[in-house]
Parts: structure tokens; sequence; C-alpha cells
């Protein structure tokens, strides 16, 4: 589905990722884990083309390394950003409105984003800058869905949420998987991610440190201790 | 009776400080430069209406060319000047924006010279009259009415664009959350040049229907851009409504101190509003709670 090589993004001399190479096959989870700072966030960044990137990215084994993001987003290749980026000034309808401007059914996404979070159906008027945090996440990650991802990339979508809603949202990303969405998830807690991935890459100061299934990353002591904190 | 007549004559020329101001804050609100070179850029465009009038006497026409030549210049000015240091710094793109300013005046002299040249109201004949009471006569000029009309009408056109259409909301959007609009697969370095063929066409329309009161000089529009930054200071420039309002307060504010105190006075007034708009309440007079950035 996806295949990135030698990914490298650079902040004038800060080298976030290195040379880093990962693929993500149709209908897999996948997990980039690693600890604050060590490049997750760029790394998306570089796959979705919202900052400058070196290296290859091929969609669909289609080249798609000079794609904008816009054009990513056009192939399906979705991402729900760290720290939320909902518009604070529109409404949540708007916020909406707007995950579906290139891609999507609006009308028929947003039952589903509404069933999925009826708190943002109740406050569908309301600007999306008044909602509480763990509200605003919500909202990011069904602005994500109003697009109809083929490849869904999520940073940190569980931050600031209560433990019942994070289940909730994972339950979902199972289910997507089902219906053959294909994801790639950075997460914090490394366990409730592993979890429900198929695969998982580490990554420590912008190079990837290891990379093998979820299940035997799950059993590994020493993975578990030295990059999971598990 | 007098200041009803100042009220009055006040509102057309506020409208015009409105228009000026919604296209500044437009553009500031969109991309967060402060746009120096928007008076000029509607002083050029004025120039263009004038070279078009010559040529064929035709003012309507004159107008939709130095309009067009707006939202053309504005995009070439995105695309070429602002969009290369987008990222690098604000006070580059301030700067920039000076240079622009400087460039079209010089280019305006070397092109038409700094010899005024007349031109044309929308309208001419004699202006509506209304008598109150004993001897109180109220005077209305008819072109001054066609261009509140004008400026109104703009203004809740573009209102209504960017309230309900996909693309106006996409360019709100995009002055709340850079990273949160690419990510949902907005173009916006097409958003963004949009916005200065917008504001840039204001500011052109700004040009044309004052240019009967000032003449088309290089020098022309220098007032203009001041009052168009106070209507935005008085407005806040987060918010577009505030704009307008601002500008209509600005324009009957100054009419106001031209006929009770001193014409000479008025620049003074503008400038005080400015600090004390900025000392107390930089916000503005009508800021909203989340809306814009800053
Ligand atoms: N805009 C930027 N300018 C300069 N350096 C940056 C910028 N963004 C990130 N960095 C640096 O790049 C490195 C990787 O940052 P990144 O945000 O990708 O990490 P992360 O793995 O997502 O961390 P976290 O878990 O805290 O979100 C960090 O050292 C960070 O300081
Ligand atoms: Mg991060």
């Amino acid at each position: 589905m996806l295949r990135v090589e030698n990914l490298s993004v650079n902040y004038g001399h800060v080298k976030a990722v290195k040379e880093i190479s990962f693929e993500i096959k149709s209908g897999e989870i996948v997990s980039i884990l690693g600890a604050n700072g060590a490049g997750k966030t760029s790394a998306l960044f570089g796959v979705s083309a919202v900052v400058k990137s070196k290296g290859k990215v091929f969609y669909k084994d289609k080249d798609i390394s000079g794609f904008t993001t816009y054009q990513r987003v056009e192939k399906g290749i979705i991402l729900c950003p760290e720290n939320r980026r909902v518009f604070s000034g529109l409404s949540v309808e708007e916020n909406l409105k707007m995950g579906s401007y290139l891609r999507g059914n609006y009308q028929k996404n947003i039952e589903t984003a509404y069933r999925m979070f009826p708190i943002l159906k109740e406050r569908k008027k309301q600007a999306a800058g008044s909602l509480s945090g763990g509200e605003q996440q919500m909202l990011a990650v069904a602005r994500a869905l109003m697009s109809d991802p083929e490849l869904l990339m999520l940073d940190e979508p569980s931050l600031g949420l209560a433990p019942v809603i994070v289940d909730q949202i994972f339950k979902a990303l199972v289910e997507l998987k089902r219906s053959g969405m294909s994801i790639l998830l950075v997460e914090q807690n490394a366990l409730k991610s592993l979890k429900i991935s198929d695969r998982a890459y580490i990554l420590e100061t912008g190079r990837i440190v290891h990379s093998d299934d979820a299940k035997t990353l799950l059993n590994d002591e020493k993975v578990k201790k030295s990059y999971l904190g598990i | 009776m007098l200041i009803l007549q100042s009220i009055i004559l006040g509102i057309p020329q506020g409208a015009l400080y409105g228009l000026m101001a919604f296209g500044i804050s437009l553009i500031f609100r969109t991309v967060g430069v402060m746009n120096f070179s928007h008076g000029n850029a509607g002083m050029f465009s004025a120039f263009i209406a004038l070279t078009v009038f010559l040529l064929t006497q035709n003012l309507l026409l004159a107008i939709l060319c130095a309009v067009i030549f707006g939202i053309l210049l504005g995009f070439l000015i995105e695309k070429f000047l602002m969009r290369p240091v987008k990222h690098l710094s604000h006070g580059g793109m301030l700067i920039i924006t000076l240079g622009i300013l400087m460039i079209l005046e010089g280019l305006a002299q070397i092109i038409w010279g700094v010899n005024p040249f007349s031109f044309n109201e929308l309208v001419s004949g004699p202006p509506l009259m209304f008598t109150l009471g004993e001897d109180g006569l109220l005077i209305l000029p008819l072109n001054d009415l066609l261009i509140t009309v004008i400026s109104l009408g703009i203004t809740i056109l573009l209102a209504v664009f960017l309230k309900v259409t996909k693309v106006g909301i996409a360019i709100r959007a995009r002055s709340q959350d850079e990273v949160g609009s690419k990510v949902v697969g907005i173009n916006t370095n097409m958003i963004d040049g949009l916005v200065w063929g917008i504001g840039i066409s204001l500011s052109a329309l700004v040009g044309v229907l004052i240019a009967p009161k000032t003449t088309v000089t290089p020098t022309m529009m220098m007032n203009m851009q001041l009052y168009g930054f106070t209507a935005g200071v008085l407005g806040g420039f987060t918010s577009l409504y505030g704009s307008i309002l601002g500008g209509i307060i600005l324009g009957i504010l100054e009419k106001i101190v031209g006929i009770y105190i001193s014409p000479d006075y008025q620049l003074t007034i503008i400038l005080l509003i400015i600090i004390l708009m900025l000392a107390f309440k930089p916000s503005g007079l009508f800021a909203k709670k989340f809306e814009g950035r800053v």
C-alpha cells in the first residue's frame, strides 16, 4: 500500500528523521513507537508532505514523492495530526465539512461521525475552540474520517482522552481495519497500540532501531524494557 | 443639523475605509502579514482604470479592468513574492510589502508622471436634498449614495461567501490552522493567492471610487492606506464585519472633527485613535471569541 524509502526530514540543522524505510501493507495496522522527540510526528509529516523531506514515497506502487499534501489527500492518504489542529473559530459542523473538502461524501459520513461521537452532534453549532480538549480530539479523528481514508495516519489520537473514549477509538480503529482501511498509528500508549497492531517500528532519535510483528514485540522482554518502557 | 450632515457625508467615506480594512484584515488573518502595499496596489489599479477610460471612454469597463487587474496583481504578489518567504519569517514578508509599496509608486511615476489626472464619478447630477424643520437642509450627493451601496453590497456578498461557500469556509479554516487545513486537503497556496487577489481587488475598487475626489496620482492612496489600517485597528483585525463598522465610525468621526474642530486635526485624531486602541483594546471594538489567528 505505502512504501517509504530513505525518508529524511530536516529542520534547518536539526535532523529529525534520518533515512528511514518502512511499509504498510493493505489492510494492516502498523504502529510507530518511540520516545518523545524520536521523530514520529516528523515522519508522518514527511509522508503527508506537510514538511519537506528527502527520500521516496510509493503509494500503490506509484511514486508520489513529488506530490503535495492535497494531492496525497486526493489519493486517500489522510493524516489526523498531533495536537488536534481543529479550526477553533469554525463550528463543529464546519470542521467536519472541511474534512470532506476533497474526498468523501459529506452527507453520508457526517451521520457515521455523529454515530461514533454523539457529543459532536450535540455541539455541532458550537465553535470548535470552545470544546473540551477531549472533545476536540474526537473532532479531529471524526474530521479525518470524513474523507474516506484509504490509508489513515493517526498521531497520538488518544492524547488527553478518558480511558473509556480511548477504548472507543481503538475499537473503532479495529473496525475500520476490518472494513479494509490501512492504518499507521503513532501512540504513547505502546501496549495498547501493539495489541491492535499487526506490526510495529521502533524509532529512536530519527532512526528505526527495531521492527517486528506486534505479537513478537509484545513478548520480547528486552525490547519492552529498553524501548517501550512497559 | 450639522452633525447629521457630517454623519451623512462620513458614511460613504467610511464605507471606503471599511473596504480597505476588509482587504487588509482578510490578508492579515489568512497569511499573517500586514500589507503595507495595499493602498498603492489600489493606486496602480486606478491608473489602469484611467488608461482604459482614456482609450475607450467607457467608465464601467475601466472599473472592471481595474478590479481584474487587482485580482491578478494579488495573485502575482502571492505567487512570486510572498510564497518563497512564507515559512521563513513574517518580518521578511512585511519588508517585501514595503518594497512593493515603493516599487508601485516609482513605476506609476515613470509611466504616468506626477501630475494629477481627473477621474469621473459614477453618477453626476444634482444631489438629493431633504428639508428638515425650519431651516434644516440635508445634502446627499448621488455618487456618495452609490459608493455606500456598492461598498456595503460587496461587504455583504463577501461575508456570505466566507460564511457559506466551501471555498469561503476553507479560507477561514486556513486562517486558523495551516497544518490542519493542509491535512484536510486544502490547497493553501491557492487559498493564499485567492485571498491576495480578493484583497487587492478591493483596494482597486476603492481606488477608482475615491479617484474623483483625490484625482489619480501616485500618492492618491496614502491616506486610504492609513485610514484603512486605522479602521482595521478599530474593528480588530480578526473580525471582518468589525472592519466595515470600524471604517464607517472612522469616516463619521473624521467629518465631525473636520467640521467642529478643524480639518487640520483629522490626521492627528486618527493617529491618536490607533495609539489608544492598541494600548487599551488591541482586539478591536467588536472582537469575537475564537475568531482567526493572534
Ligand atoms: N519545526 C521544528 N523546528 C525545529 N526542530 C523541530 C521542529 N519540529 C520538530 N523538531 C525536532 O525534531 C525532533 C523530532 O520531533 P518530532 O515532533 O517528530 O518527535 P515526536 O517523536 O513526534 O515526539 P513526541 O512524542 O513528543 O510527539 C525533535 O528533536 C524536535 O525538537
Ligand atoms: Mg509527535
